[in-house]
């Protein structure tokens, strides 16, 4: 990373990563402690309870590959998917869209936000190619 | 990268990348022209009807900004969020999931190509 890259853009965004890392994670554990909001939320968007493990160890993954610098692009990249997963789940049961539906994507939005900003060859790719 | 090395590269990539290309075009189509079995198997996932239109312009405007070279990086990221909605409650067709990794290798090849 250049010396040019401001300590300001680098702060922003690692508060913007941090902010649904912290998300994932705390959503993830409570899937894993079965929590009984958790539950009932799930049970309402129409999935089967048993399905809460795999969606909670597959959603803390992902956030742990982004959290570390390492591997944060492939942690992108699969939150991106987990994220559309729950977009879709949102659709399915005739959501509100803004508040519901668009959620996990402005979530999305800060994963590669926080990441673009942080990381210089990200910045390099997106969103045009030189 | 050597010159030689990079043709190949470049056609691996290529054909990687077309594949979830075609997938969706097609996919799509269908989806845009209302096939009664479009409907029917949206119906049958849950989804709500008049959501299928909505579903067919997002796809497309995806597989536009992933097949323009100058954007493909960021199609391929959308792309990736598009196919996992689609996969959606895990009821819906693999085949469609099963185009992310091709389109991620495929821009990745063409990007190192694009690079060397």
């Amino acid at each position: 990373m250049s010396t040019q890259q401001s300590k300001t853009t680098l702060w922003t965004g690692r508060i913007l990563s941090a902010v649904p890392t912290l998300f994932m994670i705390v959503d993830s554990v409570f899937k894993l402690l079965r929590h009984p909001a958790v539950i009932e939320g799930t049970a309402k968007l129409g999935y089967p309870e048993h399905s809460i493990l795999t969606i909670g160890i597959l959603g803390l993954g992902s956030a742990l590959l982004y959290a570390f610098p390492r591997t944060a692009v492939l942690g992108a990249i699969l939150l991106t998917g987990y994220f559309g997963g729950a977009v879709a789940t949102h659709v399915r049961v005739d959501d509100p869209l803004f508040s519901h539906i668009l959620f996990p994507t402005y979530l999305g939005a800060m994963v590669w936000g926080g990441l673009y900003l942080r990381d210089e060859r990200l910045r390099a790719l997106l969103p045009i190619v030189r | 990268m050597n010159t030689q090395h990079s043709k190949k590269t470049r056609w691996a990539g290529r054909i990687l990348t077309a594949a979830p290309v075609v997938l969706v075009i097609v996919d799509n189509i269908l989806k845009l022209m209302r096939i009664p079995m479009v409907a029917e198997i949206t119906k049958k996932i849950g989804y709500p009807d008049h959501i299928v239109v909505s579903v067919g312009v997002l796809g497309l405007v995806s597989l536009i900004t992933y097949a323009v070279p100058r954007t493909a990086v960021l199609g391929a990221i959308i792309l990736t969020g598009y196919l996992r909605d689609r996969q959606g409650s895990l009821l819906d067709d693999p085949l469609l999931s099963g185009a992310i990794l091709p389109a991620f290798i495929g821009t990745i090849l063409r990007q190192r190509f694009s690079k060397a």
